[in-house]
């Protein structure tokens, strides 16, 4: 991380974060009720030898519930065969210790929670240890566990943990704890199928869209094409005469419709004709917004994010001031999995079923609804079909509960479209960054950064939003050896919502950062590696990273095909240090990214071969949001619907993607968003090869290819 | 009313005229195997077999199908895992695992059709999306089932 300072600015309660802190070692265990096995916060052992894993973290396909099981498994020295996931309820003792919350985000769940759960398995196993001794009246020395047996000096001391697990839960924890030391080979490291594959291969995994109850009624939901628009009239007594429909329900700037069925809800949905009042931002265009970003940026200098050095005198004593600027538009989650939720109400009691990335705040939600205090309702954690930031959001889940709550005790399936998954979303926020850079020769003497967008914080963490906010100006200082550093912030809202969405501030300011870096490289006269590399000269990582990055992509080209190859490295906030290239061809008219190498190094991979799906993901996420991606507005509201006019990559347009894991060393990283920025300056950079013309604003559609 | 064979079993099912197949899978016959993902036929989750045709089955009215035959995610295994499905376990190709059912029966249709597919045969066949980006993966594991010749890039 090139900024430790601001990953502690963010989400940091002082006054609760040492006591989670603290807690974590005893929570990790617990007496369990008589003859019900082991049963703690991150691990149950039961009498039937199942050893499972809790996992504090949805999920959303990024692994994490395998890469824990690892860690857990090779402390409690496990038999692999007996591990399973289960999802865990809501509970301070699943706070992350980084966020400080039950939050998946931030790339901090492998990172975050490897220690504790090493320390579960640890503790389980010394556990199991000191019970079968008691039990064979044999000192613990003499005894040693193997795979998910516990085995003593003589004949018949051979027990398998599900024998000692009840055992165990009668013990006190540990003062000390009995560490492997034996070679057989361990998980972490290892080649392990992730555990909750072969329920996404047969069908059977089970999402929120797939949960079915009795008496279950079910609901789609058409919104207000303004954000907080309000409804003036529709036509709901002609739809509520319509076979199979149940009611309709008034949301927050929305309305469901409830049926027996789901298609026939949403297919009434096309009959209510809704009308809305008029809003202040019936006018707001693209046009309008950037205006109004430009507007404040001409207005206010900003607050600084960083500050190093003497950046004003420097950039006035270099023999050349550059300036550049670059535009972002908003863009969409498109989770797979449109926003569902079920829920249930009665006698003052709630149930939600969702996949969520901030449980509590998803339980709150529906409390609220319910007028009942949080823990009235019960959270029945699923797999979710995809997340990105979007399921930290509880906009679904009050919408069920509103919809439950009136036809109590019957519960409520409630599905978006796709067309309101896109249209009404949270988010990644538009903005401008503008980038002077003051050099002379070949030496870099000022850096200054100053971006203008709209603010995530204050919305949905308030506490931890200080004079700026971290997550939109994340890495706007790169991991560069700058010695005089300006970086500030323009905070500049509109009425669109926005929110976390994978990489989040690192999406704009790596565009503009690793766009600039190559275009003041043109103008002094260097290779663009060479000022990297110059730059990043006691960052020995990250030279590693460049050096293997050349090594895999065939950089600098020009390649056989024509195509030429643009790099970029960036290191986002709790998410590991990541170099990449893309090699772009211009081809019957449009741009063609042919490969994209990636070399990430995040200290250290639990699960390599995930860890590798990870940067391979990411890489077609910043390469659709390149490319494609773009939430338009106009007469206030967002202009595309659905995946016919909201591109995304698809498999002929997947570049050949290379990537190679560095393991630097502590402490782990993250990997879930480090693999993305890069891809748009990596794409751009190689099209100014190809054309001389440097692309300042995404996505690339088809800028410059008419010459 | 509508009859059909679905994974070995006839059925008949009484929705709406006009119902998409998808619909009477999930809600009628709790097939939930087979995802929503967008109701345009664009991104393929719902992807089923109609007579052995991998078909986008969220706009397909379901009195379409009359007397066909339909396999979804459940019964392609047959009782054990389809190759496809030990390919997709093989190469880790899921992550958030929503859009694979509708990817692995888009596959098979594409492999019992033409076992040995070219380039140009996968990427026409394989048009379904993946918001996780799992199609390197994808590409890896129909590059074993015809026996390894590796994809070229885009073109």
């Amino acid at each position: 991380m090139n900024n430790p300072t601001l990953g502690r600015r963010l989400f940091l309660q002082s006054s609760m974060a040492g006591a989670f802190m603290l807690s974590f070692p005893v929570l990790a265990t617990g007496p369990g009720r008589r003859d019900e096995g082991y049963r703690t916060a991150f691990l149950k052992i039961t009498e039937e030898d199942e050893i499972i894993i809790i996992s504090p973290l949805a999920e959303i396909g990024q692994g994490t519930s395998t890469a824990l099981s690892m860690v857990l498994g090779d402390t409690l020295d496990a038999d692999w065969s007996r591990i399973r996931v289960e999802l865990a309820s809501v509970d301070p003792a699943y706070n992350s210790p980084i966020l400080f919350q039950q939050l998946t985000g931030a790339s901090t769940g492998t990172s975050g929670f490897n220690g504790p759960f090493r320390k579960a398995g640890a503790i389980a196993r010394t556990m199991l240890l000191q019970a079968a001794s008691r039990r064979w009246k044999v000192p613990v020395e003499r005894l040693r566990t193997e795979t998910g047996r516990v085995i003593g000096p003589r004949a018949g001391m051979d027990s398998r943990y599900g024998q000692l697990a009840t055992a165990i839960a009668r013990l006190p924890v540990p003062d000390t704890l009995i560490e492997r030391t034996d070679d057989r080979p361990r998980f972490e490291g290892s080649a392990r199928t992730r555990l909750d594959l072969p329920s996404k291969v047969d069908g059977s995994a089970r999402y929120a869209v797939d949960i079915r109850l009795p008496g279950m009624l079910y609901a789609a939901v058409t919104s207000a094409p303004v954000f907080g628009g309000t409804l003036k009239s529709d036509r709901r007594a002609e739809v509520l005469r319509r076979k199979g429909v149940r009611g309709v329900v008034d949301l927050p700037n929305g309305i469901a419709i409830v049926a027996d069925r789901w298609w026939t809800a949403r297919t009434a949905l096309d009959a209510l004709e809704p009308a809305w009042a008029e809003t202040p931002h019936d006018a707001v265009d693209d046009k309008a917004i950037f205006a109004q970003f430009e507007k404040d940026f001409a207005a206010q200098p900003g607050v600084t994010v960083e500050t190093r050095g003497d950046p004003r005198g420097m950039l006035a004593k270099a023999q050349e001031v550059m300036t550049g600027r670059f535009e972002v538009p908003f863009l969409a989650h498109a989770t797979m999995e449109p926003m569902s939720c079920v829920a249930r109400a009665e006698n003052g009691r709630g149930e939600i079923w969702i996949g969520s990335q901030h449980p509590a705040n998803a339980r709150a939600a529906a409390a609220r609804v319910l007028g009942v205090p949080d823990g009235r309702v019960d959270y029945h954690p699923l797999v979710a079909g995809g997340g990105f930031g979007r399921r930290q959001e509880t906009d679904v889940v009050q919408q069920a509960m509103i919809v439950a709550k009136q036809f109590a005790p019957r519960p409520v399936k409630l599905i978006w479209t796709r067309e309101e998954d896109v249209s009404h979303d949270f988010y990644r926020p538009a903005g401008i960054s503008e980038i002077r850079i003051g050099f002379t020769g070949d030496r870099i003497d000022a850096y200054s950064h100053r971006q203008v967008t709209p603010s995530i914080l204050p919305r949905m963490y308030p506490v931890a939003m200080k004079a700026f906010d971290s997550v939109v100006t994340d890495a706007v200082v790169p991991p560069y050896e700058f010695e005089h550093v300006d970086a500030r912030w323009v905070r500049s809202e509109t009425h669109v919502p926005v929110g976390m969405w994978r990489s989040v501030g690192a999406s704009q300011t790596v565009f503009a950062i690793e766009s600039f870096i190559d275009e003041v490289a043109a103008a002094m006269g260097v290779d663009e590696l060479a000022l990297r590399r110059k730059l990043l000269a006691n960052t020995p990582r990250a030279l590693a990273a460049l050096d293997k990055l050349v090594e895999i992509s065939g950089w600098p080209g020009p390649t056989a095909s024509g195509s030429a190859i643009g790099i970029g490295i960036s290191h986002k906030w709790q998410d590991c240090l990541v170099a990449q290239s893309a090699q772009v061809a211009i081809r019957d008219g449009r741009y063609v990214v042919e490969r994209i190498c990636t070399v990430a190094d995040p200290g250290k991979a639990v699960n390599r071969d995930a860890v590798v799906a990870q940067m391979e993901g990411a890489a077609i996420w910043g390469l659709s949001s390149a490319l494609f991606g773009q939430i338009s507005i106009a007469n206030g509201r967002v202009q595309e619907s659905n995946f016919n006019d909201y591109r995304v990559v698809r498999l002929s347009e997947t570049p050949i993607l290379d990537t190679v894991i560095l393991e630097g060393g502590d402490p782990i990283e993250g990997t879930g968003e480090g693999g993305s920025p890069n891809v748009a300056p990596a794409i751009c950079n190689a099209i100014f090869k190809l054309t001389g013309k440097r692309i300042r604003r995404l996505p690339i559609l088809d800028q410059y290819l008419d010459g | 009313m509508a009859s059909f064979d679905v994974n070995g079993e006839q059925v008949s099912v009484d929705a709406e005229p006009g119902t998409p197949l998808l619909w009477v899978l999930r809600d009628d016959l709790g097939l939930t195997g087979t995802k929503f993902g967008c109701g345009i036929a664009q991104c393929g989750a719902c992807t089923v077999h109609v007579n052995g045709e991998a078909t986008r089955s969220c706009l397909l009215p379901v009195e379409d199908v009359e007397g066909a035959k339909v396999t979804t995610i459940e019964g392609l295994g047959q009782g054990g895992l389809h190759p496809v499905q030990q390919l997709w376990l093989k190469h880790q190709v899921p992550q958030c695992g929503y859009c694979q059912s509708g990817m692995i029966m888009a596959a098979a249709a594409l492999l019992a059709e033409t076992p040995n597919p070219s380039d140009a045969d996968i990427l026409a066949r394989m048009t379904n999306i993946c918001r996780c980006g799992t199609y390197s993966r994808v590409r890896a594991a129909l590059e074993e089932a015809r026996g390894g010749a590796r994809m070229g890039a885009p073109a």
